[in-house]
C-alpha cells in the first residue's frame, strides 16, 4: 500500500485527498471522480457565478410565485430548515445580506441604521418553503448554501471515494475533514487544530481513526477596532458578531453534521454553546477568547 | 470513539442526522426518494435463456424433448422531462422456439412420463410500456401504461402507484392498483388440436400497500402486502391431461384465481465489506391452495480494480394448487384438471452471478444464472415428482449509457 497524494483548490481553499492504494491507476479514477463531485457542488451552489443554483434562487426574491429547485437542492434546502430549528433560529441560510453592511475589510463599524436595513430582509421566516418552490418573499432577500455545502462536499467527495473502493484515506477541504479509514497500520490520523490567532499552526492536535472534523472561528474574516475584535460570524437575530468562543471543532460521523453543530456553537456563544455541545454528545473541542482550549476528546 | 458507539442520540442530533442522509451523498443502499434522475439515460440488454433437454428417463418418448430456448433484446430509456416528471419506457422483444410439454401420463411401471409437444414451437413476442414519475412535494405519483403481444395472445395494461416520504423522510409509504387485459387466441401448429378454444379472455387487477423505512444511514427495510385477483379463462389451451377413466380432458382450472403477497427486503450497507448486502423474502398464497416461500439473499460489491460484482441465490418452494395431479384415475366432481408443472409440489435454486464496470458515461455488464428444480428441494416431502420440471440458465449482456 503507498499513500497517493491529489491536492488542489476549491470553495477558497487548499484541499487535499490522500489515500492509501495498491494501485495507482484506480487511486487516480477515484481522485479524479471525487474532485469532479466537489468542483460540481462549488459551481452549483457558488453565489459569485450568475448561473449557479443560488444565484437563480436570489434572482427571483421579491417574485411570490419563486422558484423551482431540483431535488438535492431540496434536500440541502430541507437540511438547513432542520439546522434553523434546532439551533432556535441561529442557523439561518438567509442571513448572508448581512455582508452589505459589514465589510470586514474597511475597518469602519456599520452604522446601526446600516444593520437594521439588512436585518429587514434577514429570516427564514420571509422564506416560503413548499418543495420544489422556494420563495423569497422580500425583495433583495439571498439565501446562501456557503454556510455548509463545503462540509457536504467533504462527505459527497469521500463517498465517491468509497465507491471507488477506497477504505484508507483522508478528504480535507479547507481543514473540513472526513477519514476514510485509518492508515494500513489501523492507526488514527494526527488531525491539527487551527490556532485562532496563528491559523498557519495548531492549538492541539487530536487522532480520528474514521469520522470527521470541521472547525468554525473568527480567524476567518474578521477586523480589530478600538482593540476589539469582529469576526465575520453574525448573529441573524441581531446583525452583529457573535461573541464568545474563538473557534470549535466538532467530531461526528458526517462532516455535515460536524460542521453544522460547529457553526451553531459558535453562534450559541460560550455557556450556551457549551451546554448544547454537551447535550449532543459529541466529541469537541473548544478555544476560548483568551486561547484555553477546552473538550471532550483526547487531545495532545 | 463515543461517536460511533450506540448511544442515546439527542433529539437534536437525531433531528440533523434524518434530515442529513436523505441526501445523495449518503445514500449507498437506496436510491434518493423522489429525486429524478438529472439526466436521460438508455439501456440495452440481450440475453438467452435456454431450458435443458427433457432427460430421458422423464420423456414418454412422444414429441421432442429439446424444451425452450429464449432470445430477448431489451431496450429501456429514462428521461427527465422536468425537474418534477421523469419518463421511463421499456420495451422486450423475445424470439422463442422449442418444444412444451403437452401431458404427463403413466409409463409401464406407473410412474408419471411427459409427453411433449410434436412440432416445435416458434414464437415472438414484443412488449412496450411506459411509466411517468411525478414528484410532487412529498408525493411521487406514478401512473404507467403498456401492451404484449405475440401470434397467440395479446395483452394490455395500466396501473398507478403514490409514494409519500413521511416527515421524518425516513419512512416512505407505497401503495397502487393496476390491471391487466388479457386475450388468448390459440394456434393451431403446436398440435393438431381440433377441441381447443378458438379465443376466450381473463382479467387481472391487483392492489398493493407497501412501508419503507430508513433505520440508519446503512439499513433499509420495506415490506409490502399485495392482493390480486384473476378472473376468465386461466386454463392452458395447449395441455391436456390424462385420465385412465375419462380419456380426452384438457387442462381445466377454476375462472377465479385470488393472490396474496407478502414480502419483506432488507437492504444493508456493511462499512467493513464495503459491499452491499440483500436479503429479500416472500411468502405467497392463492385459494387454490399453493403456497410458496421465497428466499432471496445476495451480495454486490465494487473492488480495487473498479468492477462491481454481485452474487445471490434464491431458494423457492412451493405446494401443490388442490385440483393437480401429475395423471388421474377417476373424474373429479369438481371437473378441474391439470398435471403442469406449474401447479405441482416442487422446489427449486437459483444462482446469479454478475460482473459490471462503469467507464464515464458506460456501464457494461454480464450476467449467469443457473436454475434447477426438483422434488426434493420442497420444504414439504413430495411423494412423485411432476417430470416436466423446468432446469434452466440465462445468460445476460447488458450497456448503460447516461448523458451526463
Amino acid at each position: 500500500m503507498e499513500i497517493y497524494n491529489f491536492p488542489f483548490r476549491a470553495m477558497g481553499s487548499p484541499c487535499e485527498f490522500q489515500l492509501y492504494t495498491s494501485d495507482k491507476n484506480v487511486a487516480e479514477t477515484a481522485c479524479k471522480k471525487a474532485h469532479a463531485e466537489v468542483t460540481r457542488l462549488e459551481k452549483k451552489y457558488s453565489r459569485y457565478r450568475s448561473d449557479s443554483v443560488t444565484s437563480t434562487i436570489n434572482k427571483s426574491s421579491g417574485n411570490l410565485s419563486g422558484t423551482k429547485v431540483d431535488s438535492e437542492t431540496a434536500l440541502l434546502i430541507d437540511y438547513a430548515q432542520a439546522v434553523y430549528k434546532q439551533s432556535e433560529g441561529l442557523f439561518d441560510i438567509t442571513s448572508g445580506v448581512l455582508r452589505r453592511a459589514w465589510n470586514f475589510k474597511s475597518n469602519n463599524l456599520p452604522t446601526q441604521s446600516q444593520i437594521d436595513e439588512t436585518l429587514e430582509l434577514v429570516g427564514w421566516q420571509y422564506v416560503e418553503w413548499q418543495r420544489p418552490h422556494i420563495v423569497l418573499k422580500k425583495k433583495g432577500m439571498e439565501i446562501d448554501f456557503g454556510g455548509y455545502v463545503k462540509e457536504y462536499a467533504v462527505d459527497a467527495a469521500a463517498n465517491t471515494l468509497r465507491n471507488h473502493g477506497i477504505n484508507a484515506g483522508l478528504v480535507d477541504l479547507g481543514g473540513d475533514l472526513k477519514v476514510l479509514g485509518p492508515h494500513p497500520d489501523n492507526k488514527p490520523w494526527q488531525i491539527g487544530i487551527r490556532h485562532p490567532r496563528d491559523p498557519a499552526n495548531a492549538i492541539a492536535t487530536t487522532t480520528l481513526g474514521q469520522g470527521a472534523i470541521a472547525s468554525s472561528g473568527d480567524y476567518e474574516r474578521f477586523m480589530t477596532i478600538d482593540g476589539k475584535r469582529y469576526a465575520h460570524i453574525l448573529n441573524p437575530k441581531t446583525g452583529w458578531p457573535i461573541e464568545g468562543f474563538s473557534a470549535v471543532s466538532v467530531i461526528a460521523s458526517e462532516c455535515l453534521i460536524a460542521g453544522s453543530c460547529s457553526t451553531v456553537a459558535m453562534l450559541k456563544g460560550e455557556q450556551q454553546g457549551k451546554s448544547w455541545l454537551d447535550s449532543l454528545k459529541l466529541p469537541y473541542i473548544s478555544v476560548t477568547k483568551d486561547m484555553h482550549v477546552d473538550g471532550t476528546t483526547n487531545l495532545d | 470513539m463515543s461517536y460511533n458507539k450506540k448511544q442515546n442520540i439527542s433529539p437534536t442530533l437525531a433531528a440533523l442526522y434524518s434530515a442529513a442522509f436523505a441526501l445523495p451523498a449518503y445514500n449507498k443502499t437506496v436510491e434518493a426518494a423522489g429525486a429524478p434522475d438529472s439526466e436521460p439515460s438508455i439501456s440495452a440488454r440481450i440475453s438467452k435463456y435456454d431450458e435443458d433437454r427433457l432427460s430421458s428417463s422423464n420423456f414418454s418418448g412422444l414429441g421432442d424433448q429439446k424444451r425452450y430456448d429464449i432470445e430477448v433484446g431489451q431496450v429501456s430509456v429514462v428521461y427527465p422531462i422536468n425537474d418534477t416528471v421523469q419518463l421511463t419506457v421499456d420495451s422486450a422483444y423475445e424470439k422463442m422456439s422449442g418444444a412444451s410439454p403437452w401431458f404427463v401420463q403413466p409409463d409401464a411401471e406407473g410412474s408419471p412420463v411427459q409427453v411433449m409437444s410434436g412440432a416445435t414451437i416458434d414464437d415472438e413476442r414484443f412488449d412496450a410500456s411506459a411509466k411517468l414519475d411525478i414528484y410532487k412535494g412529498k408525493y411521487t405519483i406514478s401512473p404507467s401504461v403498456g401492451f404484449s403481444t405475440e401470434k397467440d395472445y395479446q395483452a394490455i395494461f395500466g396501473g398507478v402507484s403514490v409514494a409519500r416520504e413521511l416527515d421524518n423522510k425516513s419512512t416512505t409509504l407505497r401503495g397502487g392498483i393496476s390491471a391487466s387485459f388479457d386475450e388468448v387466441k390459440p394456434t393451431s401448429d403446436v398440435v393438431n388440436d381440433p377441441n381447443r378454444i378458438d379465443s376466450d379472455d381473463k382479467e387481472n387487477v391487483s392492489a398493493f400497500v407497501g412501508i419503507g423505512q430508513v433505520i440508519n444511514k446503512n439499513t433499509v427495510v420495506q415490506s409490502t402486502f399485495t392482493i390480486g385477483h384473476l378472473s376468465g379463462f386461466l386454463s392452458d389451451p395447449y395441455k391436456l391431461v390424462f385420465n385412465s377413466a375419462v380419456p380426452g380432458l384438457r387442462d381445466n382450472r377454476p375462472d377465479d384465481r385470488t393472490q396474496y403477497i407478502w414480502s419483506a427486503q432488507l437492504r444493508r450497507w456493511s462499512e467493513t465489506l464495503s459491499a452491499a448486502l440483500h436479503a429479500d423474502y416472500r411468502f405467497y398464497y392463492d385459494d387454490w391452495n399453493i403456497r410458496s416461500h421465497t428466499l432471496d439473499v445476495g451480495f454486490l460489491k465494487h473492488t480495487d480494480s473498479g468492477w462491481s460484482f454481485e452474487y445471490s441465490m434464491r431458494y423457492y418452494s412451493q405446494t401443490q394448487a388442490e385440483f393437480y395431479e401429475p395423471f388421474y384415475q377417476a373424474a373429479r366432481s369438481d371437473g378441474y384438471y391439470s398435471s403442469d408443472y406449474r401447479l405441482s409440489p416442487y422446489g427449486a435454486l437459483s444462482f446469479r452471478v454478475k460482473l459490471a464496470e462503469t467507464i464515464n458515461n458506460w456501464t457494461v455488464g454480464v450476467s449467469a444464472e443457473r436454475y434447477i428444480s426438483d422434488k426434493s428441494y420442497s420444504l414439504q416431502s413430495v411423494d412423485v415428482e411432476n417430470p416436466g420440471l423446468v432446469d434452466f440458465t440465462l445468460f445476460t449482456f447488458g450497456v448503460d449509457y447516461s448523458f451526463k
